[in-house]
């Protein structure tokens, strides 16, 4: 017998609502990046906007920059999470009780933090006037705050790289960690017992376990950043800017021309995230 | 093999420093009056400011506002999700991979693109800047979790309860209240906390369809970064951290219990 | 009595622009009662918490208790944003719209007066107005354009530097810009201003003052001159360009408002910051927002002071509640707290002490006066560098001009 409100339909109250509010959403900002429904004057319906947003004219000047920078900081912060992530999860497997349990507990509390907290915290730490600073000025490695690298509002991003990493590894590591968690554990005392090394069951057995799973994952982090808005604002500098700053800046312009170019520029992330994604699926389909 | 331990344990420090050394420095600056370059501790430590912070009106107001706006997304979330996660966890629904995919999208899309056009259309609807208005954007963010959540957490459900409840003669309604209910509730529980977390942490999906009149903590900690008392900041960033916070400890506990529908432990 | 009331709020344009007093508000019990269980929203810049404090707990419980007027004061990232609001509303035709009161000046005044969305001819007719010196010309006119009654004042302000004496002896301090200059790239890095901008007009008085000290002089910016920018305006750029390397960051990112230098100030980034509290340095001492010692200075001259001021849209929903708030604001008990840097926020009083008849009001402004807390500037000296606004239309031109030319973006 089939359970009740548990067929094909009983999905669809939620997909209609996503799909809804997907729909509008994205669908007014086309219709406004496109010059219908202006805020002022009458509508001239054309690529416009795409056009100032794209060759720098009418104040959206360095969106090729700042998309660069966008997609170097999400790659990078992925990148360095699942690093961090790999080489936790591989310790978070020993069957020390209560120290992984603190870890796991440390883990899902910095999940549970409010980006835009967590940023300030980072800027607190690793500023030019930050504790670290402060530290080495103590020790006598440095003097004043302008001799301690520039790790927080930096032209590289690494104060936004390393909250996005420090922010997203915990995630990472607890999707690993699930996906080592649900492998047969007879696996790895085989392994162990037939003489194969620490390094050697990381790399076949560990790494084949959870990168299906990590990769999924590693996709979310990526988008995400992509997208994001709190930590760039907080750690970052006036220029370059990440695509969700600039993007927010020209919609609250004053100057309510910027509008269809903050559409049509949010049209663009939206569809270079559709692309990545149907990309991404494209190539684990044939991998597999 | 010691080494091997004490390699274990060095990792972990350091894992667990990166993880805390933020939020310890944010709890000190909280406390901390005049504590700049190059001072490593403060001289001036007392609760003055924070007492002031959650004593202000728009610390309560914001965090009032927090909380109702994301128990309220949670429970639209939980409505929604229940359904949809039965059908994936418990149907058998075909494309389920397909599905999980398009349950991915609203997560992956930035924020900004859809609280931009939804900004447009909530205020031509004349509900911009409601409660409910931000509720309803926050789904984007929380329904798609929701149900990926409940989906993976009720895959260890035993719908063999429910089946013998069917064979007994009780009705959809009955069997939702009286057997799915009370057996589900430590997943609902955990789904719903991770919901309210998502909610929480919001700024976009806020700040946009809620048009500068729904103001909820992250606005406020953002708002309050640009002012020029560090110790407020900080103050206002750790309050507001509380509740999530709060939320994720309820969600282990829930999550860590033995499921009481399972066999043997899971 | 109440149909007069009635056709004053009702904003049927009975400007009185040229006496600027509005004959109907010589009913101002009438406005009281009108105003009674209304709500003021008063849009004004959020940035210092010393303002929103003092509006939130000394001016709110005023207004509760002696009016019943409920007070929401609508933070604003920069006063552009309340003008594009009324702007807007004016364009969709909005009215009632959702702006009572505006904290306002400058080039924001002139654009709502340009538009003609402010009401006129109220600000000379409340009770309080006698006690405002409407004859000297800095409150009659604000960056030079005639207030006509379509404003009232509510605090004196001007800018200053900050120091640090533990860190540069007063004597070594620059007191030009050209001693600036010279100052700054002897100690490279130690420097920076705020970026002009909107959120950032005490940037743009900074590089206002310089353009003054390069030009010979402020009195020529009063009026507009094309022909004066041009002129002008290369020379200020190439100031500004050739101090840039020798600045904080070497000039590749300057602060975004006046909380973020003092921020790079308070932990020794920088060894100067910026104020326009007449007060001096002691609010944001008491804040902790700067160390305990901070001093405020003059240059000789060229230290930009002004007026700021309260206007009512002509769409404002609780008119008659704007007018009693802007009344009360001038209260001379109020004016004395709102510059004292313990309990206010420390810029000056709008009115004039001289024209105060009670004696305890007298004796709380003198008191006031005299409190003014360690590190303020002499009084003396701000006097004598006192120097004016400049037409508001100058203000695009700088805030612009400085992200071309200085910068190098847009």
């Amino acid at each position: 017998m089939r359970p009740p409100l548990a067929g094909a339909l009983a999905l669809a109250p939620a997909l209609v609502i996503l799909g809804l509010l997907v729909a509008v959403g994205i669908g007014y900002a086309v219709a406004q990046s496109l010059g219908m429904l202006p805020l002022a004057g009458d509508a001239a319906v054309g690529l416009d906007a795409y056009r100032a947003l794209v060759t720098g004219e009418g104040g959206a000047g360095g969106v090729w920059g700042s998309a660069a920078f966008t997609l170097w900081v999400s790659a990078a912060s992925t990148l360095v999470a699942l690093a961090l992530a790999l080489a936790t999860a591989g310790w978070l497997d020993r069957p020390a009780g209560r120290l992984r349990r603190g870890a796991t507990g440390v883990m899902h509390i910095n999940l549970a933090i409010p980006h835009v907290v967590w940023a300030i915290g980072v800027l607190l730490v690793l500023s030019q006037s930050g504790l670290v600073a402060r530290v080495a000025a103590a020790i006598g490695v440095i003097s004043e705050p302008a001799e301690f690298p520039l790790l927080v509002r930096d032209p590289l991003g690494i104060g936004i790289i390393l909250h996005y990493a420090t922010k997203e590894a915990p995630f990472l590591a607890l999707v690993a960690y699930a996906l080592i968690r649900a492998r047969p554990r007879d696996l790895d005392s085989t392994a162990r017992s037939l003489g194969a090394t620490g390094m050697q069951r990381f790399r076949m057995l560990t790494l084949p376990t959870v990168l299906p799973g990590l990769g999924i994952a590693s996709a979310l982090v990526i988008a995400f950043v992509f997208g994001a808005y709190e930590a760039p604002v907080v750690l970052g500098m006036d220029s370059p800017r990440m695509l969700s700053v600039v993007g927010l800046d020209m919609f609250s312009a004053s100057d309510l021309t910027l509008r269809p170019q903050a559409m049509a520029l949010g049209v663009l992330m939206a569809a270079v995230v559709m692309t990545a994604l149907l990309a991404a699926l494209a190539i684990a389909r044939r991998w597999r | 093999m010691a080494v091997r331990r004490v390699g274990n344990t060095a990792a972990w420090a350091v894992a667990v420093l990166l993880l805390v050394v933020p939020i310890v420095v944010l709890g000190i600056q909280a406390l901390a009056t005049g504590w700049f370059f190059p001072q490593v501790t403060p001289d001036q430590v007392g609760v003055g400011t924070l007492r002031d912070v959650v004593a202000d009106s728009a610390t309560r107001s914001a965090m009032g506002e927090g909380i109702a706006v994301s128990a309220l997304a949670a429970l639209v979330s939980l409505a929604l999700a229940v359904p949809a996660a039965r059908a994936l966890a418990l149907g058998r629904v075909r494309h389920r991979r397909a599905i999980g995919l398009v349950l991915m999208v609203p997560i992956v899309m930035p924020p900004l693109a859809i609280a931009m056009g939804l900004n447009v259309a909530l205020i031509r609807a004349g509900v911009a800047g409601t409660l409910a208005a931000v509720v309803l954007a926050h789904q984007v963010a929380t329904l798609p979790y929701a149900i990926l959540v409940l989906t993976a957490l009720l895959m260890r459900y035993d719908v063999r309860h429910e089946q013998q409840a069917q064979s007994l003669g009780a009705g959809t309604a009955r069997i939702l209240t009286h057997v799915f209910l009370p057996l589900a509730a430590p997943a609902l529980i955990v789904a719903g906390c991770i919901t309210f977390i998502v909610s929480w942490s919001q700024y976009l999906l806020t700040l946009l369809p809620g048009a500068g009149d729904v103001i909820t903590p992250p606005i406020l900690v953002l708002a309050a970064a640009s002012g020029g008392n560090p110790t407020a900041t900080a103050a206002i960033a750790l309050v507001t951290a509380i509740p999530p916070a709060f939320a994720v400890l309820l969600a282990l506990r829930f999550m860590n219990a033995p499921p009481r529908w399972a066999g043997a432990s899971g | 009595m109440a149909a007069v009331a009635v056709t004053m709020l009702g904003g049927c344009g009975s400007d009185g622009a040229q006496t600027g007093r509005d004959a109907s508000m010589q009913d101002w019990p009438a406005v009281v009662a009108a105003a009674k269980s209304q709500t003021v929203r008063w849009y004004m810049w959020g940035g210092s918490r010393a303002i929103n404090a003092f509006v939130d707990r000394t001016y709110a419980p005023a207004l509760k208790e002696r009016y019943g007027i409920t007070l929401k004061r609508v933070p604003v990232a920069d006063t552009i944003d309340a003008v594009n609001q009324v702007l807007s509303e004016k364009q969709a035709g909005a009215n009632p719209g959702a702006v009572d009161l505006i904290w306002i000046n400058g080039e924001n005044f002139a654009s709502l007066r340009q538009a003609d969305m402010l009401r006129t001819g109220w600000a000379r007719s409340l009770p309080n107005a006698r006690l405002v010196d409407w004859a000297d010309p800095a409150v009659g006119n604000d960056f030079g354009v005639p207030v006509e009654g379509a404003e009232s004042p509510w605090a004196a302000a001007q800018f200053q530097f900050i120091s640090d004496p533990s860190r540069t002896r007063a004597g070594d301090l620059p007191r030009t810009y050209a001693e600036l200059h010279r100052w700054a790239c002897a100690n490279p890095g130690r420097v920076t201003y705020v970026a002009p901008g909107p959120g950032g007009f005490i940037g743009t008085r900074f590089v206002k003052g310089a353009l003054y000290e390069l030009s010979g002089g402020s009195g020529q910016w009063a009026r507009f001159d094309r022909a004066t920018w041009e002129r002008h305006a290369p020379v200020l750029w190439e100031y500004l360009r050739t101090l840039a390397p020798c600045l904080w960051r070497q000039g590749a990112t300057y602060p975004r408002d006046e909380n973020q230098l003092h921020g790079l100030f308070a932990n020794r980034e920088v060894d100067l910051s910026m104020t326009l509290a007449t007060a001096g340095p002691a609010t944001l001492i008491n804040e902790g927002t700067i160390p305990r010692g901070a001093t405020a200075f003059v240059f000789d001259a060229n230290m930009i002071g002004d007026y700021s001021y309260v206007a009512i849209p002509r769409n404002a929903p609780s008119p008659a509640a704007a007018l009693v708030t802007a009344n009360l604001i001038l209260d001379p008990f109020l004016q004395a707290a709102q510059a004292r840097p313990g309990s206010g926020f420390g810029l000056g009083f709008a009115i004039d002490p001289a024209r105060v008849t009670d004696a305890a009001a007298r004796q709380a402004l003198r008191q006031s006066a005299a409190s003014r807390g360690a590190g303020a500037t002499p009084v003396a000296d701000l006097t004598r560098s006192r120097a004016p606004e400049a037409d508001p239309r100058y203000q695009d031109l700088i805030e612009q001009g400085w992200r071309k030319n200085v910068v190098g973006t847009r």
